[in-house]
This record gives C-alpha cells, structure tokens and sequence, in this order.
C-alpha cells in the first residue's frame, strides 16, 4: 500500500513545512472560530456571574427572557465545551493526524465542511438556547436542530480521520493517534446516542438522567482528555527534543482511559434514583481513572526531566506542560471528592462547579493556547514576535484559574456543611456564600482579561514577517532574555 | 524513504526507539512525529495498579445492592426491605388516602365541611363521642334530613358507603377521621364495622338524625378492639393512634 | 491483527460497555417498571400528571431552572436532604416513570423542588414568587421572571389569576397583571411535583 514514491516524498516535505498544506485553512478556521466562541462564551460567562452574583445588579433583566441567567450561563458552558475547547482540539488534531500520515490527499474538503457545518450547529444552538428552546439538560442543552449539525461535523470528522491513518504513507505511528482518533469516534458516538436518545426516541423517565451523565462522563473522559492528552503526548516531545521516556507509560494511559472514562459520569449525581451499582462503578471509575493520569504524568515527568529549563523560556511547552499538571491534579481531586463521604457534603455546591472549571479552564483552556501557541507559526509560516504579551497571558489565565478554583471551592465546602445542617437555614446558607460570590465575579473578569490577551497574543503572530521552515530558530514563542528583560 | 520512518512498522501506541533524530532526517528542523523511548514503568506505579484494582473489586462488590436493578441504595440496608405500605397497613394512611376519594368532597380536607351544607367532622360530637355505634351506622347506611353538629344546623343527605368499602377500610376510613384536625379518639377496628354490619343487616334504608340517635350507645370499638389491635399491631411507629387510645377514653 | 484495529476495536469493546452498563442498561430495565396501586386503597403511585403540568416540563426546561434547582432527594446514607425536609423518603427510578422530562440537576443554589408541590399548594403563591421573590425575601438570589407575565387594562371584573401585589410592585391603576399560559404551565408543573406517597422499595415511615 505504502510504495514509496515521488509523491510521498513531495507529501513529507509539504508536511513537514506545514506552511502550504491543504488543511491549512481547515485548521486556521478551526483555530479562528474557536477564539471566537471563547470570546462570546466568556462574555455570557462574565454576565451569568454579575447576575448571580447580585440580583439588583443593572445587567438582571429580569423583562428580557433571553438574557436571563437560566439562559446565559447553560449557552457559555456549552460554547466554552463545543465552541472553544472542541474546535481548538478538533483544529490541532488535524494538523497532528495530517503531518503523521503524510498522504497526499488528506481530504481537506472534509474537515472545511465539518468546520462550517460545526459552526453553523454553534450559531443554531445559541440562538435555540438563548430564545427558549433549550432541552434543560446540563451539557446537552441544544436542541436537536443544532446538536444534529455538531453530531454530522462529528461523524465528518471521525470518518475523515479513520480514513486519513488507514490510507497513510507513512509507516509510523505514534500514541497521540490512538489518542485523537479515539477521541473522535468516541464523541461521535457519545454525542449522537445521548441526543439520538433524549431528543429522538424521546427516552422518558429515570433513563434520562443516566443516558445525560454517562454522557457527561464521555465528553470530558473520552472526548476533551484524550483531545488534550494527546496533544501534549505529541508536542512535549518535540519541543524539548528528546523521544517520549516510555511506550508502556503511553499504553497503560491509554488504556486506562478508554477503559474507565466512559463510566465517570454517574458519579455526578451520587444518590440518584439510579440502581446502586451504576453510581458505585462510576465511583470507582473515578478513582481507578487516576492510573492512566498517573502513568501519563510519570511519562512526561521522565520525559522532561533534565529539560524542565525549556519550559521557562518556551511560552508552548509552559503552556502545555502546565495544563498537563493541572490535568493530574483535577483528576486526584476528582477522585477524592468522589468517594461517597465527601461527596454527601459537596454535592451541589459550587465546588463541583469548580471542579469541572479545574478541568475546563485549567488543563483543556491551558492546552488549547499551548497548541495554538505551537501549531499557528507553522501554519502560518509566521513566528510570534511579541513574547511579553503571551508570557502576561500565561500569568493572568494562572491567576484567573487559581482565583477561580480556589474560590469556589471554599465557598462549595462552607456551602456544603451549611447544607447538612438542617438547623441553618436554606437562606442563610447562600449568605454564606455570598462574599465568595464577589470572588466568583473577579475571577470571571480575569477570565475574560485572559481570553482578550489570548487573543491578542493570536494575532500578533500576523505582524511577524515570514519564518523559514528550515531555519535553526524554533517558530513557536520562545523568551529570548536579554530581548524581553529590556 | 528517509532513515527517520523506518524503524517504524506499524502505527500503535509507541514504537521503542531508544533512539534520537538522525543525521540527514528530512525533518530535522521541524520534526512531525516524535520517537518514543523504552522506559520501564516505575515499581511504584505497578504496585499502586495491582492495589487499585484489588480496592476497587471489593469496593464494587460490598456496595452494589447486588447488582439488582431496583437497588438504589449503595449500603445494605438491614431489617426487612418493604416495611412499606404492604407490609404494615396503617389504618389512618389508608384511611387518609380513601377519605380523599370520597368524603372530601363534601366534608372537604379540613374536616371543616361546608358551612349550612355539610356538617364539619372535625370536632363533631357523633364522630368523637363514646357511642361508636351510631357513628358506624352513620357511615353504613347513610343519613338523611336535619341533622345537628355543634350547634349548627343542616339539612341534606349522605349516600350509604356499605356497598363501597369492605370493613376494613371503612374501619380505617372511619380511625383516620377520628385522628386528623385535632381530633383524637380510639380507632375503629374493622371487627367494629363487622359487628354492627351483623347487626343492621336488614335495615336498608338511609337513616335520620332522630333514628339514629335512638340506638342505644354502645362503644364497639372498645369492646372487640383492644386484643384485636395488639394482635394487628402494625410495625413500630405506625399507628401512634393505637398507643394513644387509652388517653381520651377517661373523660 | 494490526495496532490499528485493535486500538479502533478495543476501543469499541470498551467504550461499549460503559455505553451498555450506564446508558442501555437503565433504559431498559426501567422501562418495564409498572405504576405501584395499593391493595388496600387502589392509590395508584406514582399519581398520574395532570394534563397542564405536562406543558410546564417546556417552560422548566427553556428557563434553565436546572441550572439552580435538583429534584432528587438523597437516602439519609447519602446526604442531609431528608433532614432538611426536602422529602419524607429519598426518590426512586418509579417517582419518574411518568414524567417526560426529568430534570434532576447538579446544583443546590436554590432549594430542592421535587415536593415543591407539597411545600406549596397555592398557584398564587407560585406566581407571585415567580414575578418578584423579592417579596419573600428581600435578599434572594433567584431570579424574577417577570416576562413570565402580563401588564393588562382591567376589563369588566378583574381576571381570577391576577396577582396580589402591592407596593412598588403593584401595577398601574386600572391595571393588573396576569400570568402568560406559559406561566399557568410552569406553575401547574411545580405544584405538580409531589412525591409524598409511598412506594414498596422507598416506605414514607422509614425514619
Ligand atoms: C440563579 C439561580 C436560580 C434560578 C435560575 C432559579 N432559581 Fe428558583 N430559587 C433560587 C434560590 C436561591 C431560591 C431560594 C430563595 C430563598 O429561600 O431565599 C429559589 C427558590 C425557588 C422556589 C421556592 C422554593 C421553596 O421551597 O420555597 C421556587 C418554587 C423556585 N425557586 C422555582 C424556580 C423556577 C420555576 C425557576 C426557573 C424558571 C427557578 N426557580 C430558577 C435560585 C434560582
């Protein structure tokens, strides 16, 4: 199948410019579209905060149905996953699955179309949501003329990328391959049944809630994981150039997460009129899933040390480094706070609110940048110029996180004690919380200030001029000292 | 084909190329694929792996309900599963429950009935009075013309409720109305309804106040009741109503 | 085999069975479940939902009332909600038999509903918390819905459903405002949302 020939070598020179490759404007509308519903996620984000925060606050509108906080805030959660996170990992894997296979007809038509079609599910979505069409369901809020066009890109794009590595030249493989193509068929897959099952076949009764969290558990355990994973496996490497330190690291992580991630999500809703043993095993799920993250930190851990100087000066790898750091501490804290105990005090507080903002801004929102930061001077043959603006990015999207987290989290554990209280009053409880609330509202400003410097940072990569794909200096943003301490 | 690809066979999870980028690699700049080591998992690892999943069996096993579908609670729950309704029958819920059906429509979910219509229950002498006799009668056969209720005056007619309910919830009918709105009598066993079913077998017509009040007062509840109770004696804190009983029937 | 399918296979054996054991197997062994009726009183639980709620499940559903408000009740093993009176038992898979929609939610920011219907059994109660919580207590975070009603000219005799309002809120002289049909339907949905009766595997006396 693989004959070496003219054209393979031709493909593996396109490739490895990356600059000029059919997928480039696939990719750059990936990358772009998704700045932009980070953009439109943070802002309802910030309005849902004010509005919670303070119901006499001006921007309450409590005449205007579409901008109520019911509304807002369920349409920035799902643009933060489906728009921001989603086309950002979708773009760079793209880039990665492209630049492994080496064919010469990767089918760049395919991913433009499921770009377009994504985007138009997205606008669909927004505009259900916000007027009163949502399903009230948390993560699958869009109703079925805008989760069927995601669904269709999904399926695009997993057939798009099962395609590309079964007809590859090249003969290599790599484990962010596995990663990304199970990432795509599982979404595919999750994505459609959950909505096929609710919205289509209408499923009624206590099935709902199990197909809606099983399918929680999918989105971020089999779909942003191994998204995120994957990139990480694919650029550390690189950027520090040195081989990944273990295959069977790299296996057992894999592995681990396919095998355990789909059965999280239950535990969500610990309690639940669901029979005993679908909370209990997605309980365990959750603790047996901190394996693969174990192995996959060790993996990267070995695999930096003696580089972990790279990470200061280069703006990419502290990106992605960072949010693979992050990832294993969301994934512990995940598993402590699962255990019944804990949970009975936690559940339905803002700390769970904080634990999945762990996972959202912190390890997928960190990667996002970290492959935007590596992939775009490629793409664009362009390199970064203003090193500062992405080092005060990575400062403000840590400090966001940290106030963010850190917040809500003590407000969730005060909240949850007020809660087992039947002595405290239900009201009294929220006044507990009410000075973290304020806290809430900083951190979702910092949030936005990041977002603006991200994008800011994005494109500044456009004023650059042209960047030499065989010169010795790396494209991707790197601290030059003496340059930025002046 | 370059030197860089061909230590690579099949796509996978890792190639172990212990192994850095060669000379003359066409990607030596900007490669696309990294190569991967043969690092040994730590000890540590592999450990904490054998534990989890020893942990995570035992876990699964002691806190699933066996496995059952209808399981919801993650603990075992000791004692007898269905203590519920079944199980232990307590008159007043059921008798909440039958009294919703029918007797609230007139007699409404107060017990207040409708004032110069229906007359209340709640307080009224024949429901509470020694003479449970009379007030079974009422609810078998009916009532009919004037009748009054402390103090108030009504004139209308109640249907006979033998041909609806067995003895049994008509006795819980009966314990429930005694029991609610601040009322507070002994309950009617269902041995009560029986007797004076027996006893008024051919009376088939509803009765009138006056009628009524001409049979002679006699506490059926009290005679067949009391073993009877203990011997029904529903589960622990049921029926606070059967503890009660002896309490108001000093007066 | 090659690497390739067995990591696209494997995946699919594993990834199947989370699908089977959370997603088909609740789907499947709770759709034969059958309404409970009590020998002894022929109560049929849970009690059938009336026609108006059935509309509210749309109105819950648009407004994100999920985002703040669960309705589940948790074991006493699992959490304080039967403490706190939210529920006399915890709520099993039959409470939801009959509903189209179940919206148990993940968030306690506002109190639990799923007996709100017990708690409150007054319509203008609902519409009036609707309209303005505020009224209730002045400090509260959940939001007015005040969209969820109608400024209307008085025609003839005041409309039945007309809200009690006084004070600042008190509409215009002449006027009176009146809850929208989306509004009925929500309200009917809440008072809907009782689940007080017992069953055989959730008995109300259990303490
Ligand atoms: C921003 C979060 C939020 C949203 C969204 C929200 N609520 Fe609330 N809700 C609250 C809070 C907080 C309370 C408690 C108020 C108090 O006791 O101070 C409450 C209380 C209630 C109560 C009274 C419960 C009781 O037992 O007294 C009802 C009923 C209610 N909400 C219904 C709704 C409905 C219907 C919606 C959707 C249209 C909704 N809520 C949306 C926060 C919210």
């Amino acid at each position: 199948m693989s004959v070496p020939n003219q054209t393979a070598d031709l493909q593996l020179n396109r490739a490895a410019a990356g600059n000029g490759s059919v997928l480039r404007g696939p990719i750059l509308l990936f990358f772009v579209s998704g700045l932009f519903w980070l953009l439109i996620a943070v802002a309802l984000w910030l309005l849902s905060a004010f509005q919670v925060t303070d119901p006499f606050s001006p921007l309450v509108f409590p005449d205007v149905a579409w901008l109520t906080y019911g509304r807002v805030y369920p349409v920035a959660m799902d643009l933060l996953v489906y728009g921001w996170a989603s086309m950002i990992g979708v773009g760079t894997a793209i880039w990665i699955l492209d630049r492994m296979a080496k064919n010469p007809f990767p089918g760049g038509y395919l991913p433009l179309l499921a770009g377009i079609i994504w985007n138009l599910g997205l606008v669909f979505g927004v505009w259900g949501v916000l007027g009163g069409g949502s399903t009230g369901k948390e993560w699958l809020e869009f109703p079925l003329y805008a989760a069927f066009p995601i669904w269709l890109a999904e399926i695009i794009m997993a057939i798009w990328a099962v395609a590309l590595v079964i007809g590859r030249r090249s003969k290599g493989g790599y484990i962010s391959q596995a990663f990304l193509l199970t990432a795509f068929i599982a979404f595919a897959w999750a994505y459609g049944s959950a909505n096929g099952l609710l919205q289509f076949f209408k499923v009624s009764g206590a099935a709902e809630p199990a197909i809606q969290w099983w399918y929680f558990g999918c989105l971020i355990s089999l779909w942003l994981t191994p998204l995120g994973v994957g990139i990480v496996y694919h650029f550390v490497p690189l950027l520090i150039g040195r081989p990944l330190y273990s295959a069977k690291l790299a296996a057992i992580s894999f592995w681990g997460i396919v095998a355990f991630g789909g059965w999280t999500g239950i535990a969500q809703i610990l309690g639940a009129p669901l029979p005993a043993w679908n909370q209990t095993a997605s309980v365990v799920a959750n603790v047996l899933l901190v394996i693969p993250v174990l192995a996959f930190a060790t993996n990267l851990h070995l695999t930096m040390k003696g580089s972990f100087d790279v990470i200061k000066p280069n703006l990419a790898l502290r990106f992605l480094v960072t949010g693979g750091m992050v990832f294993g501490l969301a994934s512990i804290w995940n598993a402590l706070t699962t255990f019944r105990s804990v949970n009975r005090i936690l559940e339905f507080t803002w700390a769970v609110t904080a634990r999945t903002d762990l996972f959202l801004i912190g390890f997928v929102t960190l990667i996002c940048f970290g492959a935007i930061y590596y992939t775009l001077p490629r793409l664009v043959g362009r390199s970064w110029k203003y090193t500062r603006l992405i080092q005060w990015h990575f400062w403000f999207s840590i400090i966001a996180l940290g106030t963010l987290v850190f917040d809500l989290t003590i407000a969730g554990v005060l909240q949850g004690f007020g809660q087992m209280d039947p002595k405290v009053p239900f009201a009294a409880v929220i006044d507990i919380i009410r000075p973290f609330l304020l806290g809430y509202e900083l951190a979702a400003v910092f949030i936005g200030v990041s977002a603006l410097l991200g994008l800011a940072s994005f494109l500044t990569v456009f004023v650059n001029p042209a960047w030499a794909p065989d010169s010795k200096e790396a494209p991707e943003p790197v601290i030059n000292e003496e340059v930025s301490l002046a | 084909m370059s030197a860089h690809e061909e230590h690579s066979e099949t796509p996978g999870i890792g190639e172990t190329v212990p192994r850095l980028r060669e000379e003359g690699d066409a990607a030596i700049t900007d490669p696309a694929v990294p190569l991967v080591g043969d690092g040994v998992v730590p000890r540590w690892l592999i450990g904490l792996i054998f534990f989890a999943l020893f942990w995570s069996g035992a876990y699964l096993f002691s806190y699933s309900g066996g496995f059952s579908a209808d399981v919801f609670d993650y603990l075992p729950k000791f004692g007898p599963l269905t203590s519920g309704p079944q199980a232990a029958p307590d008159p007043k819920v059921i008798g909440k429950a039958l009294f919703s059906q029918n007797c609230i429509t007139c007699h409404q979910a107060t017990g207040q009935g409708l004032p110069g219509q229906y007359p209340p229950l709640a307080g009224s002498e024949i429901v509470l009075g020694d003479a449970s006799n009379r007030f079974i009668a009422i609810a078998l056969k009916g009532l009919q013309g004037p009748v009054t209720v402390k103090g108030q005056n009504f004139n209308n007619s109640m249907q006979a409720w033998e041909g609806q309910y067995t003895d049994a919830q008509l006795a819980a009918i009966l314990t429930y109305v005694r029991s609610d709105w601040g009322n507070n009598a002994p309950p009617i066993p269902p041995e009560a309804v029986k007797q004076m079913r027996d006893e008024l077998k051919d009376r088939k017509e509803q009765w009138t106040f006056a009628e009524v009040m001409k049979l002679p007062a006699k506490d059926v509840a009290k005679a067949g009741g009391s073993e009877q109770q203990a011997a029904n004696k529903p589960a622990p804190g049921a029926s606070p109503a059967a503890s009660a009983s002896p309490a108001p029937q000093q007066k | 085999m090659n690497r390739l399918s067995k990591i696209i296979g494997g995946g699919f054996v594993l990834f199947g069975l989370s699908w089977w054991g959370l997603a088909v197997y609740p789907y499947l062994s709770f759709a034969t479940l059958k309404a409970n009726v009590d020998p002894n009183t022929k109560e049929v639980a849970p009690p059938d939902i009336p026609g108006a709620a059935q509309q509210g499940y749309r109105v819950y559903a648009a407004n994100g009332c999920v985002t703040c408000h669960s309705q589940f009740v948790r074991d006493k093993s699992e959490g304080g909600d039967i403490d706190r009176e939210w529920g006399k038992r915890r709520t099993v898979a039959r409470d939801y038999m009959k509903d189209d929609q179940v919206f148990l939610g993940v968030s306690r920011f506002g109190p639990d509903l799923t007996n709100v219907g017990v708690r409150q059994k007054d319509a203008q109660w609902f519409y009036r918390y609707l309209y303005d919580p505020r009224l209730f207590d002045p400090e509260t975070t959940m939001p007015s819905y005040r969209w969820l009603f109608r400024d209307q000219a008085i025609a003839g005799q005041p409309a039945q459903n007309a809200l009690k309002l006084e004070g600042a809120d008190a509409p215009r002289p002449g006027h009176e405002i009146v809850p929208t049909a989306e509004a009925e339907a929500l309200v009917a949905y809440l008072l809907s949302l009782k689940r007080d009766y017992a069953l055989p595997e959730a008995p109300v006396s259990q303490q």
